[in-house]
């Protein structure tokens, strides 16, 4: 069992004077500041600290890296937090994921017995046809990982954009060696980052064995914590390395934590090797965990991973492993070599150990793992060459620790396009061709030796410095002279076949040895393909403790050697990160228009338009409908003045101004005198009506042209980008946002402009569609008289600043006559009963001219407009839908827009705009229609929501003020 | 961290065309040599010229000054620019601006006179290098549409909290 051990371990990362308490599925579990959540459970000699995906087998402490999934837990509303990097916090609860009923009864443990009926790809071929959303179901409440709040509120992850000249990854010796010599080498900024929660990595361990190594590493740690240029990045993880450098990296100690991107001009990989497991019966069970897990739990939180440890070992490492254990007074009682292990046992440490009382049982052969009904360890049988091939021998142990071997952690360099091969020598792989500006050091190059390491970084941080200060040309992988050792520390194929099974190769997908056979021997015989049939790599820990074997086992398999097989595909994510990091913190920019404080300090009831915020109607007491009837009223009585500033605004000059214009827009602009105006409509390539606008010409060759609220930031891109691609001479100013805009309109616009500007008014010095510069109320501005809601109106275009004293006046001025400002509502009423369209509501992603009633505007004869082809195409083909007029033959109905036009079982269209008319008295609107509906005079029916329908006559537009007469003040008050 | 300043300004237009580099230089202006820098004046009030692009000004003044009338000719265009512009005076804000930001604010230091256009907190924004007499660590002058004022604002108030919430990246 686990216990803390009751000295401090030099150098420990617990505060011992800070105790915690942590609640685990209800029960208190007491702790030390610097734990981690998986420490403090195996100091509290909590054994059983999860359960499997599939099976739901007992699990507990594996790498103490987060290397694997088994410490998966739920924290509030984050689940999957991973357990060997959360750090401890008074009073915070956490439990397993994947349990029904916690880990120490989780029923569903059962689901072990049902093994042999559930074999890989057992899903693909069983569960087909009808009753597979049962059986999916079934399986979802069984297997899966933690549980998603819905209702848990949305928290905003912090987000910082860094950057550096050298980028570390890895804060063990090479790394910091690296980061050191890249600052001697003239980088003025390098950023280190590490997993753990403090730099040192394994230079730290074999404090009594290797004295000086971590004397060594210690004044390399302080050499990096205080070198000013160095900024030390614990308890990160670099979750994807991407072009240019750029680096994704999660703050990982927390289950809130979140992301920093950091461009870096270099990058070192310093990311050393992942402690690989052997494959044995029963090699997942609580007790069962990695060499390297048993030191990181001794030197960072004081923990003996056990009373009677056993080493399962294949190395030199193994060995200083039993060595450096001992040395603390734990208790080391057998070390076992399997067969073709690179340790010669007969080597001098390895005597050392025998002299020192410890069993060493060399060329084993098979190997099983004892335990308990509750899974616990209780010891090992084994045989093999020395006792005897048919001979099995039982040993006791509560702890039973694995190390045969590595894989160097190079994920980030196969991300980044850079090559690994197979090294025969060394027994793993190393790196083959470097990408620009990136540079890989330590044991991820095949550097073991500590003082190889050292040399290693310091040369990789060199070079990464003369890269990323321009000194030099990136070094080319042949450029490498790595000190690289001179032989194996991996057994090359750590698998042990049990007649029984439950060699488990993925743990975090429950795939054992048998489940991989039975997938190559069924033909999915490529790594990527078992990968993808199996699952196996596919879990929350990404293969970094089961690829290597299961490669290994589809070579035994198949009969092919490793490296022949290649490797799967290294993706973003490295490490597990949550979507909320990713999505980090939301930016929802909202615009406000010069006129926002007078709007709001009137009482105006928001509304979202595009970016903007706009008033919908004014007046927070009473039923919107009576403030939009009663503004609509006096806009068609008196007058109104509405705040347009949201339209964009585009200046276009130049020579080739008006070009341009008639290019993009499909009626004629070229031609329009200064001081006029002209209605204009803009097609994309395939004919379908994008935007429209007024176009107004200040100039010769300088014109101003309206969009609509929500398209003006893509319309000035694409006024841009035709502007290079045509090579016109002319250029854009986009006023959108330096302009505001408020539309006067009614019988009294004139009188009440006429009170604030010198500017001639009368109908011929300014008639309709005609375009004035002058002075309101001091400001300069831009006048046209334009009437979207179908009365005498001017539209006023002003610099920002001035814009709310304009306004004021004006409001002044009208006071007398009962003006009043109006919303969009009002304005959307108006402008339908004027039966004037709204693009993108009137029209949708497919609408042409044609079906819009907007045909005559396209002036075919130019030489060129976007869609001009595609309109003679159309004209051909007939139109699919027609934009037309109806009022419903009832007063009201619960109809809005978007519902639906029946015709006995068919759908033949939809509402685009609907609304009571006050001043016609009945509802009005707009609806898109099939053509052979489309006909003036016929009749129509409406579903509402309850599926009663309602009866409309198609009627011809404009609704009100047929002639318009009133818009070119005909008829005035 | 400081508040966040809202700078005088008297006189803001900006200029446009292959001609405005030449036309603004016969009127006097100190007309920065390269694209994406800026040259400032301290006489008559002061004032500054950024170039934004090869044929693209902005001219600030801060002190009164009446805007000049639109050239003549062609190939100069005198334009309405009515964006919102912040000082930000404090050795903190480059740290608090990288949670919004992507731009390397150290590159100020070795280019003082760089203008850079970016985007902060998911809006547009045109950024230099204040020079402040006494500093010792760097004050950012930045514009973006006046509509975005509002929110840039709101955005860079969060931003200037003593605690930031406690998941941010160190």
């Amino acid at each position: 069992m686990m216990r803390r051990l009751p000295q401090p371990i030099a150098g420990e990362w617990i505060d011992r004077t800070r105790p915690l308490t942590l609640q685990f599925e209800g029960r208190a579990i007491q702790a030390f500041e610097g734990d981690t959540l998986s420490s403090a459970l195996a100091g509290a000699g909590v054994m059983i600290t999860a359960r499997s995906f599939k099976y739901h087998r007992p699990r507990g402490i594996y790498s103490a890296a987060g290397h694997d999934a088994n410490n998966l837990y739920q924290i509030g509303a984050e689940p999957n937090q991973r357990g060997d990097h959360i750090l401890a916090r008074d009073g915070l609860a956490f439990s397993a994921v994947n349990t029904h009923g916690g880990v120490s009864r989780d029923r569903a443990a059962a689901m072990t017995l049902l093994s042999r009926f559930l074999p890989v790809g057992f899903y693909y071929k069983a569960f087909m046809g009808r009753s597979f959303p049962w059986f999916e179901r079934v399986i979802r409440s069984f297997s899966g990982l933690g549980k998603v709040r819905l209702d848990a509120p949305g928290a905003l992850r912090g987000r910082r954009h860094a950057h550096c000249d050298v980028a570390v990854i890895g804060a063990g010796p090479s790394g910091l060696s690296a980061a050191l010599a890249a600052v001697a080498a003239g980088a003025r900024r390098v950023v280190v980052v590490d997993e753990a929660a403090q730099p040192g990595g394994s230079g730290l361990w074999f404090a009594k064995i290797k004295p000086e190594q971590v004397a060594r590493s210690r004044e390399l740690i302080e050499a990096v914590r205080t070198n000013p240029a160095i900024e030390l990045l614990c308890s990160h993880s670099v979750v994807g390395c991407y072009a240019d450098n750029e680096l994704a990296i999660a703050r990982i100690d927390r289950e809130d934590g979140g992301l920093t991107l950091l461009r870096a001009s270099a990058v070192v990989l310093a990311t050393g090797v992942i402690e690989q497991p052997a494959v044995f019966r029963n090699n997942d069970l609580p007790g069962v965990l990695l060499g390297s897990a048993a030191q990181r739990l001794l030197y960072r939180h004081g923990i003996a991973v056990g009373k009677r440890i056993a080493i399962f070992g294949a190395n030199d490492e193994a060995v200083a492993l039993a060595l450096d254990l001992a040395s603390h007074g734990l208790k080391v009682v057998d070390l076992l070599v399997p067969l073709g292990s690179p340790l010669d046992t007969a080597s001098a440490p390895v005597q050392k150990l025998k002299a020192a009382g410890l069993r060493v049982h060399g060329h084993v052969q098979d190997f099983v793992v004892s335990t308990r009904n509750d899974g616990s360890l209780i010891g090992f049988d084994f045989r093999g060459m020395e006792v005897g091939a048919t001979k099995w021998v039982r040993r006791r142990c509560d702890a039973l620790l694995v190390s045969t071997g590595w894989m160097p952690a190079l994920q980030l360099l196969l991300q980044r396009g850079g090559a690994i091969r197979f090294d025969a020598t060394l027994g793993q792989h190393v790196p083959d061709a470097l990408p620009r500006g990136l540079f890989v050091a330590g044991r991820a190059n095949g550097c073991f030796a500590f003082d190889a390491r050292l040399a290693d970084g310091g040369a990789a941080g060199e070079q990464a410095a003369r890269h990323a200060t321009r000194t030099a040309e990136a070094p080319t992988a042949s450029m490498y002279s790595a000190p690289r050792d001179p032989h194996s520390h991996s057994h090359a194929a750590p698998l042990f076949p049990s007649r029984a099974g439950k060699e488990f190769v993925d743990l975090d997908e429950d795939l054992t040895l048998a489940d991989l056979a039975n997938a190559a021997q069924e033909g999915f015989d490529s790594v990527e393909l078992m990968k993808r049939y199996s699952t196996v790599g596919m879990g929350p820990s990404q293969g970094k403790l089961s690829n290597l074997n299961a490669a290994r086992q589809l070579a035994h398999v198949t009969g092919r050697e490793l490296p022949s097989l290649g490797l799967t595909t290294a993706r973003p994510p490295w490490q597990p990160v949550s979507m909320g990091a990713l999505a980090g913190a939301r930016f929802s920019p909202l615009r406000h228009t010069a006129l926002d404080a007078w709007h709001e300090a009137h009482g105006a009831q928001w509304m979202s338009a595009g970016a903007w915020r706009r008033p919908a109607h004014y007046g927070a007491g009473g039923a919107p409908a009576a403030a939009i009837a009663r503004e609509v009223a006096a806009v068609r009585n008196a007058a109104g003045l509405i705040d347009v500033s949201t339209l964009g605004k585009i200046e276009v000059m130049g020579r080739d101004a008006g070009l341009l214009l008639d290019r993009l827009y499909m009626n004629r602009l070229s031609n329009l005198a200064p001081g006029r105006t002209r209605y204009a409509v803009m097609l994309d390539e395939a004919g379908t009506v994008i935007d429209d606008g007024v176009a107004m010409r200040l100039a010769d060759g300088r014109f101003t042209i309206t969009t609509t609220t929500g398209n003006s930031a893509a319309i000035h891109r694409e006024m841009q980008r035709r502007m290079a691609e045509w090579r016109l001479d002319c250029t854009l100013h986009n006023l959108t946002g330096h302009m505001a805009a408020m539309n006067l309109a009614g019988p009294q616009a004139r009188a009440i402009l006429a009170q604030c500007t010198d500017l001639p008014l009368d109908e011929a010095a300014f008639p309709y569609l005609a375009l004035r510069e002058g002075h309101i109320a001091g400001a300069p501005a831009r006048i046209a008289r334009v009437g979207f809601v179908g009365e005498l109106g001017y539209e006023i275009h002003l610099p920002f600043a001035q814009a709310q004293a304009v306004w004021q006046r004006l409001m002044e001025a009208g006071a007398s006559v009962g003006m009043t400002p109006f919303g969009v509502e009002a304005q959307r009423v108006l402008r339908l009963e004027k039966g004037h369209l709204i693009v993108g509501q009137d029209t949708d992603g497919v609408t042409n001219p044609f079906e819009a009633g907007l045909d005559k505007l396209a002036q075919t004869e130019k030489p060129f407009f976007v869609g001009q082809r595609s309109l003679a195409i159309l004209a051909k083909r007939g139109a699919r839908q027609k934009l037309i007029g109806f009022a419903l033959q009832a007063s009201r109905a619960p109809l809005s827009e978007c519902h639906l036009a029946i015709e006995g079982d068919t759908i033949v269209g939809r509402i685009t705009s609907i609304a009571w008319s006050e001043s016609l008295q009945k509802t009005i609107g707009l609806a898109l229609l099939a053509p052979s509906i489309a006909k003036m005079g016929g009749r129509v029916q409406f579903r509402d929501d309850s599926g009663a329908l309602h009866a409309a006559l198609l009627i011809e537009a404009p609704f009100y003020d047929p002639r318009n007469e009133r818009q070119r003040a005909h008829v005035a008050a | 961290m400081s508040a966040i300043s809202t700078p005088q300004v008297g006189t803001r237009y900006g200029m446009k065309g292959p001609r405005a580099a030449e036309w603004l230089a016969q009127q006097g202006i100190a007309v920065p040599a390269s694209p994406n820098s800026i040259a400032s004046w301290s006489s008559a009030g002061g004032g500054r010229c950024l170039r934004l692009g090869n044929t693209e000004f902005l001219i600030e003044y801060d002190g009164g000054f009446s805007p000049p009338a639109q050239p003549a000719h062609d190939g100069a265009w005198l334009l309405l620019r009515s964006d919102a512009s912040l000082l930000l005076d404090d050795a903190t804000w480059p740290h608090a601006l990288a949670q919004v930001c992507s731009f390397d604010f150290r590159r100020f230091h070795d280019e003082p006179d760089r203008v850079v256009m970016t985007l902060l907190a998911g809006i547009s924004v045109t950024l230099v290098r204040e020079p402040r007499a006494g500093n010792t660590h760097l004050a950012l002058r930045l514009w973006c549409d006046a509509s975005y004022e509002t929110y840039l604002q709101h955005c860079l108030q969060h931003l200037a909290r003593p605690d930031p919430s406690p998941g941010e990246p160190r």
